[in-house]
């Protein structure tokens, strides 16, 4: 037996993990490369040594800074951009799972009806909550976050009555999108004209609302459910096999299935109830990074995130900045920054495995 | 050690009728059997039901003397490896990546540098070394089949179930799968049970089968005593001669349905 | 006898409000004295510049608008409205005429040429299709726009003439007129640096108005200065940070009513905490100085615009405008036109 020929394959594999760590590294610095950026840029005329500056006076006792320029960067741009993150990442997160458990590339938060739960939830608060019981801000957050939550437990319930099967729950989620759409629909038509004007608002989404203490709360719980829907990294891959290998291979396919929906309900509904529904990132992020680094989902789960991120945070400063003071909402250009780039990666690779 | 296999009493519905009835069978260590049976008769379902990917209603399934159903998910993944009849990926994995998916039983989260080693040695085996780095999709019908044996193989499974390993195969993957086969159970002192259509390869290479009809077993044995033109006849409902083939084993040549 | 009135409107230019009481019979009998109402029409030029020849006097409206229900009910003329579209509710008593649709963008045509009235009362948001299709079934449509004091003033007066509540119609206007030009007159005499720099924000958090809007008149005629009057988007949402930049001297919050309801105190107070809880907001001049004002946007539209602009004048230039109670205003304007006492709260604080 030739040692040699062993070791060939083992480096090849040593390799290509290198790459897909290296890959998730770039990822993680151009994040936070684009975060510095991002603390400079915005309406207010600060000056980036201004900016540097107020966020350095937190840490430091060196440099005066104007009570402006620390309320600007400290208070408005420094939490806004934290939300950016981690919204992509939790979006990303979320994609990258729910396409993995249901082995479907078409798969989103969005196509789940998780979206569409929360606007409903949203919407039933903006039109029936306000002026009832005030000003229904933390009833938008927290009816989104049920209503999404609701509806992923509907969508399995529903699966769980045909035997669990992938179409069902697919079918099943895509129906239920309609149903809340519907919902919205007649919510919009039947309230008043400045209402409708907040539902569309919602459902274009947006991170105007972040606040610290919104962020701060966020962060833990995002990267904590992302850790732990990593855990199920091996699980997925295996998963993607079909359910029936995933089995002979020791996996409990509808125990490993409810628990990664779950998670990723979770994570999903915890951000969009603050930031409204943005579309998108959650469904093309893992296919972005699929078509770089492959499906490995030790990989795919935390870049995908980060993919996720990076687009949401260029997105949203562009929309802070392009035509400001006036703030353009962020869907609209997570849209008109992300198609192309996809659609570039899509052509430019020969490979076609999504058929 | 080769492990024993023995179905006993083995009940199975989908829903309402029973689509296995009373299975009982056993397989001895370093032993190919073949079920074999027409569309529809139970042969994947059996296969499934011996992996624990389904649950059958009634009867037990012993592996080493040991009650399959009382044995962890883990334990009982790392003694049965499993060939599905075909394999879909979705989405883009490597040939490494899919068979590194065998160790799964045996790995936390980490590789270590001991499942790296067994899925390069098992791509060797299989003679598909060279493909370690394509994507599984870029691959032909027939590697695939390798590659997805060469997963159930990274188990290190005592006992292999493959379902119609040779359909949609050429004639010389046909035999190449069938000698991986062979050489494994012979080498490494495994037992496998294949579902197989085809007669004349099940013939060859297999050292009992197990002849299914109308949810049960009609009949079990060694080649000679199972191929006979009688039990084609009932089972198959075809009008059949057997000749003497390679090696001496009985050769179908099928001539009309009844 | 012919009646011809014109009022000159600075924007639209010369809108002809031509009125023919052709009193047909009388014309033809040679008979003086009564005339028998069948056969008496009215002719009118609406807000798109049509004719629209309509029996006088009207006895049978439908309104599909708001600030129209307002006005013909301010003109004593409730009783005559047989349909209304539901965003119609106020005065309250309105609530027990039929719906018709909700909006003028979506009426019921079934059910109009079903009331077959004399009149159809709608706003611009009425399509063309639409007109045609009421229009064909015999009903007369007058499409107006309530965005422009001045042209309010003179579709008053137009109700007033068809709804043979012409009196009424001149009390009205001259009540809304004689605080118009009290604002009008302070305001002119002071100079741009004693106009208070206003962010005004309608609903949604940090959406304001720019020029060309409803909002940005109001402001501008109270003696203030829209930050964001030079933005392109009509309605923009814009930067948190933009706002603490420009720092305005105050802050205005439009919150948004859409039911018969009104607010209480709790309510309003809840949307000024929110707004003062927000991040950056403390460095804001408008927070420091205590000038952020909440208001219902009740008062902003329909013949109550009249009072919002009064409490915008009285927070812009409060010395200037110490001896007016926009408050009192208010009440008086419910008690004369509606009959009704004043209820509910608009303002905070
Ligand atoms: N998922 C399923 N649900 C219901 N019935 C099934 C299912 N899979 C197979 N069957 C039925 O069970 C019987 C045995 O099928 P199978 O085990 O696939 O036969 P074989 O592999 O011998 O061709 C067939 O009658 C088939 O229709
Ligand atoms: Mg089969």
């Amino acid at each position: 037996m030739s040692d040699d020929e062993v070791f060939d394959a083992e480096e090849v594999y040593a390799r290509a993990s290198w790459k897909k760590t290296l890959f998730t590294l770039v990822l993680l610095g151009s994040v936070l490369a684009v975060a510095v950026f991002a603390t400079t840029m915005g309406a207010a005329s600060l000056g980036m040594g201004e900016s540097f500056g107020a966020v350095l006076a937190e840490f430091l006792p060196v440099e005066e800074v104007s009570t402006f320029a620390q309320v600007v960067v400290l208070q408005l741009r420094l939490p806004r951009i934290l939300m950016a993150i981690i919204t992509g990442i939790s979006l990303g997160v979320a994609g990258a799972v729910m396409q993995g458990v249901l082995r479907n590339p078409l798969v989103s938060p969005y196509t789940l009806g998780l979206s569409s739960g929360a606007a409903c939830g949203a919407a039933i608060a903006i039109v029936l909550g306000v002026g009832v019981f005030g000003t229904g801000r933390y009833i938008i957050v927290i009816n989104a976050f049920f209503f999404s939550l609701l509806t992923m437990a509907i969508v399995y319930g529903i699966s769980r009555m045909r035997g669990t099967s992938v179409e069902t729950l697919i079918l099943a989620g895509v129906a239920m999108g309609y149903l809340f759409s519907a919902v919205i629909s007649l919510l919009k038509y039947v309230s008043g004209h400045e209402e409708l004007r907040e539902i569309v608002f919602w459902l274009m989404g947006g991170l105007y609302t972040a606040r610290w203490e919104n962020v701060i709360i966020l962060i833990p719980a995002v990267l904590f459910f992302t850790m732990l829907l990593m855990r199920y990294s091996w699980d997925l891959n295996a998963m993607s096999a079909g359910e029936e290998v995933a089995s002979s291979l020791g996996i409990n396919v509808n125990r490993v299935r409810i628990i990664c929906l779950s998670l990723s309900a979770v994570l999903t509904a915890s951000v969009i109830a603050f930031t409204g529904i943005i579309g998108f990132i959650g469904l093309v992020s893992p296919h972005v990074c699929r078509l770089l680094i492959g499906s490995d989902h030790r990989y795919l789960i935390p870049c995908s995130g980060l993919i996720g991120a990076l687009v949401l945070l260029v997105s949203d400063t562009a929309c802070r900045t392009m035509i400001s003071p006036t703030e353009i909402p962020v869907g609209i250009v997570t849209s008109f920054i992300g198609v192309p780039f996809f659609l570039y990666l899509l052509v430019s690779r020969k490979r076609r495995w999504w058929q | 050690m080769a492990v024993k296999l023995k179905v006993k009493d083995l009940s199975f519905s989908y829903g309402s009728a029973n689509t296995l009835e009373d299975i009982t069978m056993e397989l001895d260590k370093g032993e190919i059997v073949s079920l074999v049976g027409p569309n529809g008769a139970g042969k994947s379902t059996l296969i499934k039901c011996i992996d624990r990917i389904l649950k059958p209603q009634k009867g037990t399934v012993f592996v080493d003397g040991k009650e399959a159903a009382r044995l962890s998910s883990k334990d009982f993944s790392k003694m049965m490896g499993y060939v599905p009849q075909s394999t879909l990926e979705v989405f883009p994995y490597t040939v490494f990546d899919i068979v590194l998916m065998g160790r799964r039983p045996h790995i936390g989260w980490r590789v270590t540098s001991n499942d790296v080693k067994v899925v390069a040695r098992t791509l060797r085996f299989m003679g598909i070394e060279e493909f370690a780095s394509r994507y599984f999709d870029e691959l032909s019908g027939g590697e695939k089949q390798k590659i997805a044996m060469a997963r159930a193989l990274a188990q290190e499974p005592k006992v292999l179930l493959l379902d119609e390993p040779t359909s949609n195969l050429d004639i010389k993957h046909q035999l190449e799968v069938m000698n991986i086969v062979k050489k494994l159970v012979q080498e490494r002192k495994i037992s496998a049970v294949m579902a197989m259509h085809d007669l004349n390869l099940a013939s060859r290479f297999s050292d009992n089968m197990v002849m299914l009809k109308d949810k049960g077993v009609f009949t079990v044995g060694d080649p000679e005593s199972v191929l006979t033109p009688a039990n084609i006849e009932n089972v198959y409902g075809v009008r059949a001669e057997v000749r003497n083939g390679h090696m001496g084993r009985p050769y179908v040549m099928p001539i009309e349905p009844l | 006898m012919i009646k011809v009135v014109i009022y000159v409107n600075k924007n639209q230019g010369i809108i002809g409000v031509l009125v023919c009481l052709c009193l047909l019979s009388l014309a033809l009998t040679g008979s003086g004295g009564e005339a028998t109402p069948s056969s008496d029409t009215v002719t009118i030029v609406d807000y798109t510049g049509q004719s629209v020849e309509v029996p006088y006097p009207v006895d049978r409206v439908v309104s599909l608008s708001s600030s129209a229900s307002e006005i013909i009910c301010a003109l004593g003329a409730s009783d005559k409205i047989i349909g209304r579209g539901s965003s119609s509710i106020f005065p309250p008593y309105i609530e027990d005429v039929p719906i018709v649709g909700k909006s003028s963008y979506t009426p019921s045509i079934e059910l109009i040429i079903e009331l077959d009235p004399d009149v159809l009362i709608a706003d611009t948001m009425l399509t063309g299709d639409n007109r045609e299709m009421i229009e064909a079934a015999g009903i007369p449509v007058i499409e107006e726009s309530f965005v422009d004091p001045p042209r309010v003033t003179s579709v008053m007066s137009n109700l007033g003439l068809i709804l043979d509540k012409e009196e009424r119609a001149r009390e009205l206007i001259s009540f809304i007129d004689q605080y118009q030009s009290i604002i009008e007159e302070r305001t002119a005499d002071s100079r741009s640096e004693d106009k208070p720099a206003v962010f005004l924000e309608r609903g949604q958090p940090y959406r304001t108005a720019s020029a060309s809007t409803s909002s940005h008149n109001c402001i501008t005629t109270a003696g203030g200065i829209n930050i964001a009057s030079g933005e392109s988007v009509k309605y923009p949402t814009v930067s948190p940070e933009w706002v603490v930049e420009m720092n305005p001297e105050i802050i205005v919050r439009s919150v948004w009513a859409t039911t018969g309801e009104t607010f209480t105190r709790e309510d309003l107070k809840e949307e000024s905490d929110e707004l003062l809880s927000r991040p950056g907001l403390s460095e804001v001049k408008a927070v420091k100085d205590g000038r952020v004002y909440v208001h219902s946007s009740k008062i902003n539209s329909g013949v109550r615009s009249i009072v919002g602009e009064l409490y915008f004048a009285k927070w812009f230039h409060p010395a200037v405008f110490e001896d007016i109670d926009p408050e009192a205003v208010h009440r008086d304007l419910v008690q004369e036109f509606y009959g009704l006492e004043l209820e509910g709260v608009y303002v905070y604080p």
